[in-house]
């Protein structure tokens, strides 16, 4: 799976992230007071003026002491009944008509269907989920005020903070009910989609000879259904005692099947279980990769083969240069049979080299602390396939083992060894074989895997996921309720933001700016960029100067007033821009289908840093929907 | 106003309405096809026209519904917009499978542009495919590229550009690649792709054969070939017929087998030669009709110069004394003598002294012109096809292929073929005696068929000398292995000459 941006662990994220929280609101939160009390005090002197802001931050403590679950519940009930008064239901009606017409926009020949329908099937729920989000938030205080119900709201003991909270939580509830059933009707609809065996008789299979003298294996294809079939081997072991022995079949298009079977001789049938391996959520521990190249010296870079993608880099064949991986606690208690590496790595050849077969690498295990390194696999490549290797606890090596240091140049011209050459102790090589956790990871779960080319002239390349050590698969079911957290948590944050302005304008510029909050928040990197003055072409008026003209984008600008005034103005937009775009949240940050979709588990770290960027908005918006309310003149 | 008068407004409305709508009916009533042998209906005027013009939807190829509706709501072009651009991201991030996805939703929504399923299907074919390190995994991708294009068929029935691009690129991605070995042996034995077609049927240059007559058959039913060239496009089929023979031998078959296809080759050759063919001034032109009309314009030529013997020499006298004293000097010059200016007074002079034949009949005694302004003009009609179709038969160097076909039909040559083939077997295997023995015996057969009279000529062809290049590295690498070169005593020594190779 392919991760270009790495995020941060919960603990490295929080800190930072928290203070700057602090920091915005609090100085926001202070400006607001302090401008309130200047304006108060030019108006009515600055003892009131102190007196009326004294005031209000109490009230809005005691606001905040006395809500009341009760009294937000009734709200919420109200704004529950009113959503499906509205007929929110129609969305339903929306997402069952375009699963029924899915079929129509799906590939079931893709060499990943799972990938493509987990694909389709979140953004379809991610599309619906939001747009009815905007609606039935943006809509629902204005009417208040349009129907007159607020009378009878504001006419009972209901604090401003609890209509909002009691709205927020309302429409919540309605969307997240409309997502559980949404979710399961997808799941299934994944699940059926999916679903299907083939056929297997003893015609489709014929004997072949194996290396084994004397011996033959069978080998044929299962029938063809959705638009591909399975490659079977049947070993010469699994045919002396053929019955009740199950085979898995080749994968194709990203599954297999478990083949049964049953009976002897002539009666003998092959019975193929459903779809196999398809739906799952791998854990992965990724580990930090660096390069060495062909001098023996480490980098944070290989080298570019002219890609225009620069995610992957490369390392030349048959030299010193290596991929290394270091991974960080790795104990034995969580690997009992080994370490499942599994890789993806790209594969670039300058010269046809032999065709039949793929590029051959090497695969090592070394021990930070001693410099033991151990080869443990020499494979074939298979570009742009999970290749998956097993390290034994019991190694019997490749090649010959060795004792070296990692060495890395610094800016300053010095050499630094990460173990000096004369602690190097060759001795550790001295044997036969190896134990994987004494010999080869450090006490405190450090391990090195490099990875090297050793064909000559061709190249591997790869980033730090493409090498991760498989944990263990965690359920794809739970994995999949994960992915609709992370939709929910976008939902839950439309509705606070429709809310909140909707508390403040009419219906129709409330919906047109959570919408611009929406396409802020997707095009999040682009705003900033924009606004940091990083984006190709310049700023709104220089771009729009430029489109005018019909100028390319590096034209420079006029050397007078005009390219002053316009590169003066885009100073100031970008300033807007920027800060409009830390109002809003990044949206792609929830966007986690992908992993669900490529079969990794959603990491909970990650789950969790969403869930706390929304609460992070969730608070400031609460306190601005607040105040709206408590201002808004009512009987007006 | 009473309840009566809208009723009878209401009325008067739905009258009117009725009335419009009965032209719009016969305007747009759609064709019905007939039943039980009556005939059907030819539907109302905009049907007509459709049919007319051949831009029935479903005239055009199958009709796709998802199309239709993003049409119908305006969409297309946002549509295509976006998933243009999320393909080109996915191709950038190497991302193949959602490539496919897209370009296949791509297509879906733009079924008619032909240059869509052509441009995908030779990015998936050509472009994606080679990304992939393992050749199964690029065979998977030329398929699929494959498929797409025929399915873009399936949408443009009539369109002679991608029916000929499937043609194209199953023929010579998988014929001709680098991994043409690999993808050969792969093609044959993809059930899926050829169903139930035979396996001797299974090569690619002959389903790309039956690919290339699908779209000579969409001209034959009358669609304009376009911008397309004629000799081009007819030369395909029987090429894939030529190569197809010739990757027999290269998989090892020496049987009767290769002579039948290689007499098919021949056979399919000589029709396109018979072929009548447009040139781009107009004229129409046989390719088989070269030989002729060059012996038809010797043969008038002499007649012409016969009428009235020496007038030409008496002309070119004449036009002499018109030569200023500069151009007659540079023109007496030896060529190679000239200086800049002279060169361009030598030419001057010749365009004077040159006399066309029609001059040359004009000229002629009154008892004579009428004969000699007949023969001139036969004389430039033979010369003027001669000269055409020769420029033609260069396009797709026809007169080697048709000594090829003819040449490899020969026993002796298939005998060589058969004894390279053995001769780099063994040297793969390490027999350097065999291989070079292999290799002696068939030059020798070689250099008895290529001296034969029918095929003087044939050694100087670029495309006969490259093939020996091909066959020369082995042998060169036999004798180098035996410490041994190559003397001047071998036996085909001109050829190996010619080919660049001393």
């Amino acid at each position: 799976m392919v991760l270009e941006t790495q995020f941060p662990s919960l603990t490295e994220w929080f800190k930072p992230a928290a203070l700057a929280w602090i920091i915005r609101i609090g100085s926001f939160c202070l400006i607001a007071l302090a401008l309130g009390f200047l304006i108060t005090g030019v108006r009515m002197g600055p003892k009131r003026s102190w007196a009326i802001v004294k005031g209000a931050i109490k009230n809005a403590f005691s606001d905040l002491a006395h809500l009341s679950f009760k009294r937000i519940f009734a709200v919420a009930m109200l704004s529950f009944k009113e959503a499906i008064r509205r007929k929110i239901l129609i969305g339903f009606v929306v997402f069952i008509i375009v699963l029924l017409f899915a079929g129509m926009f799906l590939d079931p020949s893709s060499q990943d269907p799972a990938r493509l329908y987990i694909n389709f099937i979140f953004w379809v729920n991610n599309v619906l989920i939001l747009l009815l989000a905007l609606f039935i938030s943006s809509f629902s205080i204005p009417n208040d005020f349009k129907y007159k119900t607020i009378y009878t709201l504001a006419t009972k003991p209901v604090r401003s903070g609890e209509i909002v909270l009691g709205r927020i939580l309302g429409f919540t509830l309605m969307c997240s009910a409309m997502l559980i059933v949404m979710g399961v009707l997808s799941y299934g609809f994944v699940i059926r989609s999916v679903a299907h065996t083939h056929k297997l008789t003893s015609d489709d299979l014929r004997y072949v000879a194996t290396t084994q003298e004397g011996a033959q294996a069978l080998e044929g294809k299962t029938s063809t259904v959705k638009e591909h079939k399975h490659s079977v081997y049947l070993s010469p072991e699994i045919l002396k005692d053929p019955a009740g022995k199950t085979v898995m079949t080749e994968p194709t298009n990203g599954h297999t099947h478990q083949i049964t079977i049953v009976g002897q001789g002539k009666d003998r049938q092959y019975k193929l279980s459903g779809v196999k391996n398809m739906f799952t959520a791998r854990v992965p521990i990724y580990g930090n990769l660096r390069f060495r190249d062909t001098t023996n010296f480490d980098t944070n870079k290989g080298i570019n083969v002219g890609d225009e993608w620069e995610y992957r880099s490369f390392i030349q064949g048959n030299s010193p240069a290596a991929l290394i991986w270091l991974f960080k606690n790795i104990k034995q208690s969580s690997f009992p049979n080994g370490l499942p590496v599994e890789m993806t790595l790209g594969v670039f050849r300058t010269h046809k080299g032999n065709i039949e077969r793929g590029v051959m690498g090497g695969l090592a295990i070394r021990n930070p602390d001693t410099g033991l390194m151990v080869e443990t696999h020499l494979f074939e490549s298979v570009e742009f396939n999970t290749k998956r290797l097993l390290v034994p606890l019991k190694i019997k090596p490749a090649s010959r083992p060795q004792v070296i240091s990692s060495k890395t140049k610094l800016s300053n011209g010095n050499v630094v060894h990460d173990i000096p050459e004369n602690k190097l102790n060759q001795a550790y090589a001295q044997k036969a074989e190896f134990d994987l956790f004494k010999d080869l990871v450090t006490a405190d779960g450090r391990v090195e895997i490099w990875v090297r080319c050793l064909d000559p002239m061709q190249y591997f390349g790869a980033a730090e996921p493409d090498l991760y050590i498989r944990a263990y698969d965690a359920p794809f079911a739970l994995n999949f309720v994960k992915g609709f957290v992370c939709i929910w948590l976008e939902m839950f944050l439309i509705i606070v933001y429709g809310v909140t302005l909707s508390s403040l304008l009419s219906a129709p510029i409330a919906i047109l700016g959570t919408i611009f909050i929406m396409i802020t928040g997707v095009f999040h990197n682009y705003v900033l960029q924009l606004a940091n003055g990083l984006t190709e072409g310049g700023g709104v008026l220089e771009s729009m100067y430029r489109l005018l003209r019909q100028d390319n984008m590096i034209t420079e600008l006029p050397d007078n007033v005009l390219g002053d005034v316009i590169s003066m103005s885009d100073q100031v937009i970008n300033y807007i821009i920027g800060f409009v775009g830390y109002l809003a949240p990044d949206m792609n940050q929830f966007a986690n289908s992908e992993y669900v979709a490529s079969g990794f588990d959603i990491p909970w770290n990650l789950m969790t840093i969403d869930a706390l960027t929304a609460l992070a908005f969730f608070i400031p918006l609460y306190i601005f929907g607040y105040l709206c309310m408590k201002l808004r003149e009512i009987a007006a | 106003m009473n309840k009566n008068a809208s009723f009878r407004r209401k009325i008067i409305y739905v009258i009117i309405l009725a009335a419009l709508l009965y032209p719009m009916f016969l305007l747009s009533q759609p064709a019905s096809p007939g039943k039980d042998g009556q005939a059907g209906s030819p539907g109302g005027k905009l049907a007509q026209l459709r049919t007319q013009y051949g831009m029935d939807e479903s005239e055009l190829g199958d009709v796709d519904i998802i199309a239709t509706s993003f049409r119908l709501f305006g969409l297309t072009p946002i549509a295509d917009t976006i998933l243009w651009d999320a393909a080109n991201k996915y191709k950038m991030k190497k991302d193949w499978i959602s490539l496919a996805a897209t370009l296949k939703q791509l297509a879906r929504l733009m079924p008619r542009y032909e240059s869509v399923w052509r441009f995908q299907g030779w990015n998936l074919a050509y472009n994606v495919s080679t990304e992939f390190d393992d050749y199964r995994q690029r065979y998977h991708w030329v398929i699929e590229g494959l498929k797409f294009l025929e399915n873009g068929v399936k949408m443009n029935k009539k369109s002679i550009r991608l029916t000929w691009d499937v043609a194209w690129h199953t023929s010579q991605k998988i014929g001709k690649s680098d991994e043409r070995v690999q993808f050969r042996r792969m093609y044959k034995a993809d059930d899926d792709v050829h169903g139930s077609r035979p396996i001797e049927l299974r090569d690619c240059w002959l389903v790309g054969k039956e690919w290339y007559h699908k779209a000579e058959g969409i001209v034959a039913s009358g669609v304009p070939l376009g911008k397309i060239s004629e000799v081009l496009f007819y030369s395909n089929a029987p090429m894939n017929q030529m190569n197809y023979s010739d990757n027999l031998e290269k998989d090892g078959r020496f049987d009767e087998k290769v002579e039948r296809e290689w007499k098919k080759a021949q056979d399919e050759w000589t029709a396109f030669g018979n072929r009548e063919i447009p040139t781009s001034q107009g004229q129409i032109i046989r390719l088989n009709d070269q030989e002729f009309f060059a012996n038809q314009e010797k043969q008038l030529s002499r007649e012409l110069e016969e009428i009235q013997p020496g007038l030409r020499e008496e002309m070119i006298q004449q036009r002499r004394l018109k030569l200023t004293p500069e151009q007659a000097a540079a023109y007496d010059k030896n060529w190679v003598d000239r200086n800049a200016e002279e060169i361009n007074l030598a030419n001057e002079a010749e365009e004077i002294l040159n006399i066309t034949n029609m001059q040359l009949a004009e000229k002629m005694s009154a008892d004579r012109i009428e004969h000699g302004l007949e023969v001139a003009q036969k004389l430039d009609n033979a010369k003027e096809q001669s000269v055409w179709t020769d420029r033609y038969r260069d396009i797709v160097n026809f007169k080697y292929w048709r000594h090829r076909a003819a040449f490899e039909q020969l026993p002796d040559v298939i005998q060589a073929r058969k004894l390279i083939y053995e001769g780099k077997k063994a040297f793969q295997q390490g027999d350097l005696t065999v291989s070079k023995r292999d290799y002696d015996q068939a030059f020798a057969l070689i250099k008895k068929s290529k001296d034969l009279p029918q095929f003087a000529g044939l050694d100087d062809e670029d495309a006969f000398q490259l093939d020996f290049k091909a066959v020369m590295e082995t042998y060169m690498k036999i004798l180098e292995q035996r410490n041994e070169t190559l003397g001047d005593d071998f036996i085909l020594h001109d050829l190996w000459e010619k080919a660049g190779g001393l």
